[in-house]
């Protein structure tokens, strides 16, 4: 190697000149397709090799790149009579191991990191699947994306009227596959039961409401003057019991007014009623509405209804 | 008769060491393990053979730095270029697997990461040493009190023998059961191990401060496991709206729109308190246990109101 770095030159005990034509041969392949005699031009002209080879000799080389994996169609009709490169194993892959540690790492985090940051995650894999071939790789990344069906573009959009919260019109798509318009005050996006949603005072349905980011198809409009609005507030206190054992999270609106071994009492400033009742039907028998009466009776009829379902059981 | 294509060896074993350094870092003794493993005819592979396997790669325009014993190839084919902000990405990726309680994924995040960096064009490193890595905190990952106890459960998993785990239940009774290690959840700022019951057929979420005592077994856990299938009915806004959960499947569209779901790998009692939450809109089909199990959980929240 040292006589190469002085002198330039080349020989058998330094390397393999086999070796290096196979190499030369695939670099140009790599480059785009060519004919025997197009690769016996270059061969000629590369400063250690200078000379041409016979056909069959350049089908030895090209063996030996089939032999370590690379895809290369026949020099035929077809193909002008030049050898292409369809596919080789030199090119850019991640092994399932290290895409199942990824895909993991991020699936554990993304309700508790940004909304922001979750989004350059994606962009990141995004690009990287972009510039890998492999079919199973591209669509393993493509998996890992929780944002799958709705526009980033979007997402940075609303993530700047939330942060300015900005009267905006959206026009959304119900599930019943509606569209309408609906203005809100844009306050905050944030992950529920692995969906993205937009939370804020919608002015069409008169209370804090959320919407699926999926299902908003533009943002038709942004209001120059803000409404002054009065969010709707009910103050709700109900009982949580095994508190520990329920995983009980005390969230931004809530606090608690008592608290022993057996329980917790929690006054909570409701803006959502339909998502607060949705929380306090997943805690079961573990949880009792104290007041106010009207939300008590609710969920009692939800309960009741529920009941009827397994009556002639 | 079949045609055997001629080929150069030499060639071959020069394409396929550089196969091994665009995967990974590799010393001289590192690819002469792989070729003697994978010849079939049993060749010997000296010091001088692989080095002049490395030197056809360097006169051809390869470019290695040596670290340590292990040759780095710093200019793979299909290089690729990022730019500053998902160089940031990166960075912040690297400082959330730092403090990801997991040795095994921690690892091969990194190793993924690396993997990205090999690849990185001038450009990009250029762009990469200049830029000031970002103070990036993940302030709601605190997963320290979790770490040392993964770290014991982590060798149970990567095992795969059973296990025998005494835990707390809900109403402070403990419980033995014999399972099947398999995951680590992290759910609502609570990490749960995830095992798999091949006496119930279910899988089971038990919460990592639940647990009193782990013995590890000296019987493999089986490679398949049975389980327990859930089927529930969905109708109305619900079932218009709905998103499958890992290992759901809709097995049937009726006409008024409902769907009625297979769930297999969720925790029972999750999925309980799930199907709870959907109120009116959701029944449960099958088996009979769970749906009895539903129609007990209805009837004592409706106490609280009575």
């Amino acid at each position: 190697m040292q006589e190469f770095l002085t002198n330039n030159t080349v020989n058998c005990n330094l390397m393999s000149l086999t070796g290096y034509r196979t190499l030369v041969i695939l670099g140009l392949l790599m480059d785009s397709p060519k004919s025997p005699d197009e690769i016996n031009q270059h061969f000629f002209k590369n400063q250690y090799i200078k000379e041409t080879f016979s056909n069959d000799m350049l089908r030895i080389y090209i063996n030996s790149l089939r032999e370590a994996g690379c895809e290369i169609t026949r020099a035929s009709k077809t193909t002008n009579n030049k050898y292409v490169l369809v596919s080789h194993p030199f090119d850019f892959d991640l092994p399932e191991i290290q895409l199942s540690a990824i895909q993991k790492l991020y699936k554990s985090i993304y309700e508790k990191i940004e909304v922001k940051q979750a989004v350059e995650i994606e962009n990141l894999f995004k690009k990287i699947e972009m510039l890998i071939k492999t079919t199973k790789t591209k669509e393993f990344l493509a998996n890992c994306s929780i944002f799958k069906n709705t526009d980033k573009y979007l997402i940075e959009d609303l993530l700047l009227h939330c942060k300015n919260k900005n009267q905006i019109v959206i026009i959304y798509k119900s599930p019943r596959k509606i569209e309408k318009e609906i203005e809100i005050i844009a306050d905050k996006l944030s992950f529920k039961s692995d969906k993205l949603y937009l939370w804020g005072h919608s002015l069409t349905h008169g209370e804090y409401s959320y919407f699926k980011v999926e299902n908003i198809l533009k943002i038709l409009t942004i209001k120059l003057k803000k409404e002054k609005i009065n969010n709707k507030v009910t103050r709700i206190i109900y009982e949580v019991y095994n508190p520990a054992t329920n995983n009980y999270m005390i969230e931004q609106n809530e606090k608690i007014i008592e608290k022993n071994d057996k329980k917790l009492v929690i006054e909570k400033l409701c803006e959502n009623k339909f998502e607060t009742i949705q929380k306090l039907l997943y805690l079961a028998k573990d949880c009792k509405i104290i007041s106010p009466q009207e939300i008590k009776n609710e969920v009692k009829n939800i309960l009741k209804s529920m009941e009827k379902t397994y009556k002639n059981d | 008769m079949i045609k055997h294509k001629k080929f150069s060896d030499t060639s071959t074993r020069v394409l396929e060491t550089l196969k091994i350094l665009v995967k990974r870092d590799s010393s001289i003794q590192d690819i002469i393990n792989h070729f003697e493993k994978i010849d079939p005819n049993n060749r010997i592979y000296t010091n001088e053979v692989i080095l002049k396997y490395i030197n056809t790669l360097k006169v051809f325009g390869f470019k290695f730095i040596k670290n340590k014993d292990k040759y780095s190839l710093l200019n793979p084919p299909n290089q690729i270029s990022l730019s500053e902000n998902e160089l940031k990405t990166m960075c912040f990726i690297e400082k959330v697997a730092k403090v990801f309680p997991e040795e095994k994924i921690k690892q091969e995040v990194n190793n993924f990461l690396q993997n990205l960096e090999k690849r990185f064009d001038d450009k990009t490193r250029f762009t990469a040493s200049k830029m000031i890595k970002p103070d990036c905190t993940v302030i709601n990952l605190d997963y320290e009190k979790y770490a040392k106890i993964i770290k014991t459960y982590e060798k149970y998993c990567i095992d795969k023998q059973k296990i025998k785990i005494l835990y707390r239940q809900p109403d402070e009774k403990t419980i033995s059961v014999i399972v099947e290690p398999i995951e680590f959840k992290y759910m609502e700022n609570k990490v749960y191990f995830s095992v798999y019951n091949p006496f119930e057929g279910k899988i089971q979420n038990i919460l990592l401060e639940d647990i009193i005592e782990i013995t590890q077994l000296p019987v493999k856990s089986n490679a398949t496991s049975i389980l327990t299938t859930v089927t529930f009915k969905i109708n109305g806004r619900l079932a218009e709206n709905y998103k499958l959960h890992e290992g759901e499947k809709v097995i049937q569209i009726e006409s008024d729109g409902s769907k009625i779901i297979v769930n297999q790998k969720e925790d029972k009692i999750f999925l309980l308190r799930r199907l709870m939450r959907y109120g009116k809109f959701c029944e449960v089909i099958s088996p009979k246990t769970f749906r009895k199990q539903m129609k007990e959980t209805i009837k004592e929240t409706l106490k609280n109101y009575s």
